[in-house]
C-alpha cells in the first residue's frame, strides 16, 4: 500500500537495505525463511513426511580435482550415517532420533527427529577408492576425488 | 515453572545489526526436579568458537560457524532470561556432534524435595 505524506518529515524513514548484507541480498531471505520454517514448524511437518531434502543443509563444491559435499547433520552419530559411492552416483542417508530425556518435562521442543536422504549424480565418475567421509561438529563432509580422466588438465600449446 | 527460563527476544534483535548473518538455532528446553536443560542444534560450530555466557539474568548462547570449510559464515545466537531459581555458579555446558547441552541446576530452595512424614 502506498501512502502519500504532505510533509516529508511525516513519512517514516526508509533506510534502504539496512538489514541486507550487500554481499548477497538473498541471504536475508534465506535467514528469514529459516526463521519462518522454525516458527511454523517445518520440522514438525516433517514428522508426517520424515524425509527432509533440505537445500539449506547441503553445500557442494567443485575444487577442480575433487567434489566436496557438506551436509549439516546436528545430533547424528557415525553409526546413523549410511553412505555409498559408485561411479558417478553418491547416496547419503542419515537419521537422528531426538527424544526428550527421561525424567524431564518438556517446555519447548523445536529440535525434531529427522531423516536426511539425498543422492547426487555427477557428470563424471569419482574415484571411489579415494573417497573419504568425515563427521565432525555435526557436519558430514564427503570428499570425492574425480577419476583421473575427469580432472582438469593444462594442455601446453606448442608453437607451430 | 516456565518462568524459570524465558526467551529474551529483544536482545536477539540487536544481534541482527552485526555484520555477520545470524541464525536462530533450534532449541529444546526441559526441566526436572533438579535442573533446567537447554539443548541447541549448532552444526558447524566448534568448541573454540562457541560462547555460553551468563550475565544474570541473561543466558546467551553464541556460536560462530567454522571458517575452515569454504562455506558462508554464520553467527548462531539466542538469548534467554533466567529466573531466580537457577544457580548461576553451577551451570555446565557440553558440545558434541553439533549439539549443545546447557545444564542449569536450580538453587536448593527451588529443588523439589520429598519430606518424610513421621508418624506421631
Amino acid at each position: 500500500m502506498l501512502t502519500r505524506y504532505r510533509n516529508t518529515n511525516d513519512a517514516p524513514r526508509f533506510v534502504p537495505f539496512s538489514l541486507v548484507d550487500w554481499e548477497s541480498p538473498w541471504r536475508t531471505f534465506g535467514n528469514l525463511r529459516h526463521d519462518l520454517d522454525r516458527l511454523f514448524g517445518v520440522y514438525e511437518r516433517s514428522i508426517a513426511n520424515p524425509t527432509l531434502n533440505n537445500d539449506d543443509r547441503t553445500e557442494l563444491h567443485d575444487t577442480g580435482n575433487e567434489i566436496v559435499i557438506c551436509v549439516d547433520l546436528p545430533g547424528v552419530s557415525k553409526k546413523d550415517v549410511e553412505l555409498s559411492v559408485s561411479g558417478e552416483n553418491v547416496f547419503v542417508k542419515a537419521t537422528r532420533s531426538a527424544s526428550a530425556p527421561e525424567g524431564y518435562t518438556t517446555h519447548r521442543r523445536e529440535r525434531a527427529s529427522y531423516t536426511f536422504e539425498h543422492s547426487w549424480r555427477f557428470a563424471a565418475p569419482v574415484d571411489t577408492q579415494k573417497a573419504e567421509a568425515r563427521l565432525q561438529d555435526g557436519v558430514l563432509t564427503i570428499t570425492l576425488p574425480k577419476s583421473p580422466n575427469a580432472q582438469p588438465k593444462q594442455i601446453p600449446v606448442k608453437a607451430g | 515453572m516456565t518462568q524459570n527460563i524465558v526467551e529474551n527476544s529483544n536482545s536477539s534483535r540487536v544481534e541482527r545489526a552485526s555484520t555477520l548473518a545470524t541464525l536462530t538455532p533450534s532449541v529444546d528446553i526441559y526441566e526436572n526436579d533438579k535442573e533446567l536443560l537447554v539443548v541447541a542444534d549448532l552444526p558447524r560450530v566448534t568448541h573454540e568458537s562457541l560462547t555460553v555466557e551468563v550475565n544474570h539474568p541473561e543466558l546467551k548462547i553464541e556460536g560462530r560457524t567454522s571458517v575452515s570449510d569454504k562455506r558462508q559464515e554464520f553467527l548462531y545466537t539466542r538469548t534467554f532470561h533466567l529466573g531466580a531459581s537457577v544457580d548461576v555458579n553451577k551451570i555446565e555446558a557440553k558440545l558434541s556432534d553439533g549439539v549443545l547441552e546447557v545444564h542449569l541446576p536450580k538453587t536448593e530452595p527451588f529443588q523439589v524435595r520429598k519430606i518424610a512424614v513421621k508418624s506421631a
